[in-house]
């Protein structure tokens, strides 16, 4: 057949079009439309968006079980922090073992020198907001002459007391006198600047220093000063008869009445300042024990203190002194001559007194320097020649004390000493006490 | 060493007591100038209520109360060296032994404890 080239033409062409029709038909299918498009992008978006938060929580959930951890353990920490606080502070009693310790090497001039040592436990016992108890032992050693070694025990506190108001306390027992301020404010070793005490509170001291009964007590503001007062009734002093060494001295540390006659006192005090103050004691009683003729016995004592940090002087100054008067009747002793001293018979009338002045540079910077105190005291004790221990004493004492902290310190002192009717006792003293 | 006997001691004591008598006339002048100088309603203790605290406890602050009380006759413990329960113990035995008020022991114990830890 003869077809015209014109029609091989058209035919070719209409073939190659339905052809390509054909394939664009089949390639359509394949893909999306702009709008198909996107829609699946902002679907795409938003699991984008959902797949991170999920991530996002999954992270948080680990945190916070990290956190919950730690939480359980702090409250686990806590509990056991409370169960302890509770057994440090649960109910009302409330107790405190303190006290103090000291170190003691004593040079007297003519004898062996010597350590010691000597321990006072003192336990404090409050059973709820009023009512306390304070309870205090005196343990040291010694060795006699003889050479017996020897610990000794003596109850120096144990008394309960009660706060009736913020200005009135009362309570009784065994406890220390208000009487002059020595015993109950210097005493204790760590608080004493010198190693030793004065003498009318010593040894052969005519200064009570505690007593069995009941006693009074408070402080209350006067204007923009402070007064304080106590007032007391104890068993009382009783006087030494029967023994041809002490006889006529008064026996402070008697725990019975020996002649059911109690003894009164107490002691007013004013307080200018908080750093000074003025105070007057007064105790009375009939000392003699049972048996022996009437003796009565009226003690005295004034005190003063005054301490102040002076700039000027670099450092602060404290000032104490006291000064006490025993007066006691006279008696004649082993009258019979039976006890192998008598018939004894002198004037009882003994006084003794003390000023002592110290000074620490608390201002200055350098540390070493700031925790040194020279210390001077002159004390002295006036009794009459003719009694058993009698005699004038007097000495001047210069010490040195170096503060390890407010409740350590050592000490160094030298004493000159003056009798009148025994060899001097001059000495070197040393110690180091601490409160506990 | 022989030392002279001084006779004259008690006039010592007479010397210390009229020392802390001038000492305390001249403190109380200071003390009155500092309470004048403050806002009106502190001044006194007299103008507060009997309730509240009075005398040292009212006019110095505590930190202040306890320098100048508990290093009177010994020097004064560092607050952290005992717990708040040991110093309320030490607190009411300083009551009696330090004769304070039961003012002052309540506001230099609140300053110990606050300062122990
Ligand atoms: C008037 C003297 C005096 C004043 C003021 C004083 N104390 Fe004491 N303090 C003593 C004496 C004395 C002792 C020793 C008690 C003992 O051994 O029986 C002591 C002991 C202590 C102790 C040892 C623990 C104890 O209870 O025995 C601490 C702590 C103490 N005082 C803190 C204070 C604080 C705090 C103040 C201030 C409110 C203060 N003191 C003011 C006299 C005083």
């Amino acid at each position: 057949m003869n077809v015209p080239r014109g029609v091989n033409v058209a035919i070719f062409l209409a073939l190659a079009c339905s052809w390509a029709w054909a394939q664009e038909a089949v390639d359509a299918s394949k893909y999306v439309s702009r709008e198909e498009y996107e829609a699946l992008k902002k679907q795409m978006a938003a699991m984008q968006a959902e797949v991170a938060e999920m991530r996002k929580t999954n992270v948080d959930a680990a945190v916070n079980a990290d956190r919950l951890e730690m939480v359980d353990e702090m409250s686990e920490q806590i509990k056991t922090l409370q169960h302890q606080t509770n057994f440090l502070t649960s109910g009302a009693t409330k107790f405190f073992l303190t006290g103090d310790a000291a170190v003691n090497f004593t040079s007297p001039r003519g004898s062996p020198s010597t350590f010691g040592a000597k321990f006072n436990p003192l336990f404090l016992v409050q059973l709820d907001d009023r009512l306390f108890f304070e309870g205090g032992l005196d343990i040291a050693g010694s060795t006699n002459p003889d050479d017996q070694s020897s610990t000794t025990v003596g109850l120096t506190e144990a008394n309960i007391s009660y706060l009736v108001n913020k200005n009135l306390a009362v309570g009784g027992g065994w406890f220390t006198l208000p009487f002059a301020r020595f015993h109950n404010n210097y005493d204790a070793s760590w608080i004493n600047r010198l190693p030793d005490e004065p003498l009318p509170f010593g040894d052969r001291g005519i200064a009570p220093g505690n007593g069995m009964g009941l006693f009074a007590e408070g402080a209350a503001p006067l204007g923009r000063t402070q007064i304080n007062y106590a007032a007391y009734v104890i068993n009382g002093p009783s006087q030494i008869t029967n023994s041809g060494e002490n006889a006529g001295t008064l026996n402070f540390d008697s725990f019975d009445d020996l002649n059911n006659n109690k003894a009164v006192g107490g002691r007013i005090g004013w307080q200018p300042t908080t750093g000074s103050e003025i105070g007057y004691s007064i105790m009375g009683g009939r000392v003699n024990p049972n048996g022996f003729q009437r003796v009565d016995g009226v003690l005295q004592a004034v005190d003063a203190q005054y301490r102040k940090e002076i700039a000027r002087l670099y450092g602060t100054i404290d000032t104490r002194a006291e000064w006490v008067w025993s007066n006691v009747s006279k008696a004649t002793f082993d009258p019979t001559g039976a006890l192998m001293f008598g018939p004894l018979r002198f004037n009882n009338d003994r006084n003794g007194g003390y000023v002592q002045v110290s000074y620490r540079p608390t201002v200055l910077r350098n540390k070493y320097l700031r925790n040194i105190e020279p210390v001077i005291r002159y004390d002295t004790l006036e009794g009459s020649s003719h009694a058993p221990g009698g005699g004038d004493e007097c000495r001047l004492t210069l010490g040195l004390d170096y503060w390890v902290k407010a409740n350590a310190v050592f000490k160094i002192a030298y004493e000159c000493d003056n009798m009148k009717d025994a060899p001097d006792q001059d000495a070197f003293l040393a110690q180091f006490a601490i409160g506990l | 060493m022989r030392i002279q006997r001084y006779p004259a001691i008690p006039v010592l004591v007479v010397l210390v007591i009229s020392l802390t008598a001038g000492g305390v006339l001249l403190g109380c002048r200071a003390a009155g100038k500092t309470v004048s100088a403050g806002p009106p309603g502190q001044a006194a203790s007299t103008t507060r209520p009997a309730e509240g605290p009075q005398g040292w406890a009212a006019t110095m602050g505590h930190a202040e109360l306890w320098t100048q009380t508990c290093n009177r006759c010994h020097y004064a413990w560092s607050p952290d060296q005992l717990s708040p329960t040991q110093w309320e113990v030490v607190m009411r035995h300083m009551r009696l032994r330090a004769n304070l008020t039961g003012d002052e022991q309540k506001a230099i114990l609140e300053f110990l404890q606050s300062a122990s830890h």
